[in-house]
């Protein structure tokens, strides 16, 4: 390969130089041009540090004891999970945002409010109704297994017969 | 190298000489002793695979049946190449077929295990070198490992079997089975697209 008419080895010259199919002129180039010399060397020692890093990292690869991984997952549920949860993603608020409004009656407040007062009045009665059956059917623990003797018992039987 | 003896079954010794029935004389390597294999060519090959696919992880797969199936496959070795190019070519084929198994499996892509030129810098031996002259030598590696990253799968691979597994341009060509003018403008491309990015700083 001739040299350029700069005085250097052409690029392609160069990269015949770099992966060993020189010429007998473009070694006879280098032997005399400190320049393209240079820049076969710089490639070179640059890719020797790579080999030598690569080589190390290797190494160590192998000294190194296995990484965890999630290799304890079924083949084929890894995938399926990863769509079911796109599909989630994507289908969920799509659902929630063509979903139809619901129809709002108008609203009386007067109403609203009187309505809900006598709720709360009967929510109470149907509670205390509920209390005097509960209390009526359900015999407390301390009487039914005699766990209190002498006048804490006494006390006691006194309060449950209050409540009677 | 330089020593031979007798084959298994059918073998005749003859002073050193391997013989099989067919008359064909096999001289005894390193290919017959799993552990000398393993231990002389389990990282190289490491190095070469893991740049080559772009993937730590499968490359540790590809090692492991590449050294299985050179075992296994030792009577076919002719001795025509070194022991080490025959392995190269011996897991370019592994790696085409794990390759080619996992085309579609969408998760061995998302799962793939890349080599960090970060970490890799930092395995750079000291070598008596100064701080200044060290970090410099890292930036270089981290550069190089970038350029690699940014080829494609082939071009790669052909640079790393030039210059990382030294093989000639005649046997990378034999081993992939392309003309020498195919596997030359491959790795002018590549030697390009490397001295172009790295600049003058190379």
């Amino acid at each position: 390969m001739m040299p350029e008419k700069t005085g250097h080895l052409t690029e392609e010259a160069l990269q015949d130089v770099l992966i060993g199919l020189a010429t007998p002129e473009s070694e006879m180039h280098l032997a005399e041009c400190l320049e393209c010399r240079a820049q076969v060397d710089r490639f070179r020692s640059s890719i020797d540090l790579f080999n030598e890093a690569s080589l190390a990292w290797s190494k160590s690869r192998l000294a190194a004891p296995p990484r965890p991984s999630f290799r304890f997952w079924p083949a084929g549920l890894v995938p399926a999970t990863l769509v079911l949860a796109v599909l989630a993603l994507i289908v969920v608020p799509a659902w929630k945002h063509h979903r139809p409004p619901q129809p709002v009656a108008p609203v009386d407040s007067a109403s609203t409010q009187n309505s809900s007062e006598a709720q709360i009045a009967e929510d109470n009665q149907l509670l205390a109704a509920v209390n005097v059956v509960l209390n009526e059917s359900e015999q407390s623990p301390v009487n039914e297994y005699h766990l209190l003797k002498g006048p804490l018992s006494d006390q006691a039987a006194g309060t449950e017969a209050r409540n009677r | 190298m330089g020593i031979f003896s007798v084959e298994r079954a059918h073998a005749i010794s003859c002073i050193g000489l391997e013989l099989n029935l067919s008359g064909r004389v096999r001289p005894i390597s390193e290919l017959d002793d799993i552990d000398a294999l393993v231990r002389t060519h389990r990282a190289r090959l490491l190095q070469f695979v893991a740049y080559s696919a772009g993937d730590s992880d499968l490359a540790q797969t590809v090692v492991q049946d590449t050294l299985l199936r050179a075992f296994n496959g030792r009577e076919s070795f002719r001795g025509e190449c070194s022991v080490k190019t025959w392995l190269t070519g011996i897991a370019i084929n592994v790696l085409r077929d794990k390759q080619r198994a996992g085309k579609v499996k969408f998760w061995k892509r998302v799962n793939k295990t890349a080599v960090d030129v970060q970490e890799l810098a930092s395995f750079l031996p000291a070598g008596g070198a100064s701080p200044e002259d060290r970090l410099l030598a890292q930036e270089k590696v981290k550069r190089v490992g970038r350029v690699l990253e940014s080829l494609s799968q082939n071009q790669r691979t052909i640079f790393l079997m030039k210059f990382s597994q030294e093989m000639s341009v005649a046997e990378i060509g034999e081993t992939l089975g392309m003309q020498i003018a195919t596997v030359r403008t491959h790795l002018h491309r590549a030697l390009a697209a490397v001295r172009g990015q790295l600049g003058a700083d190379l």
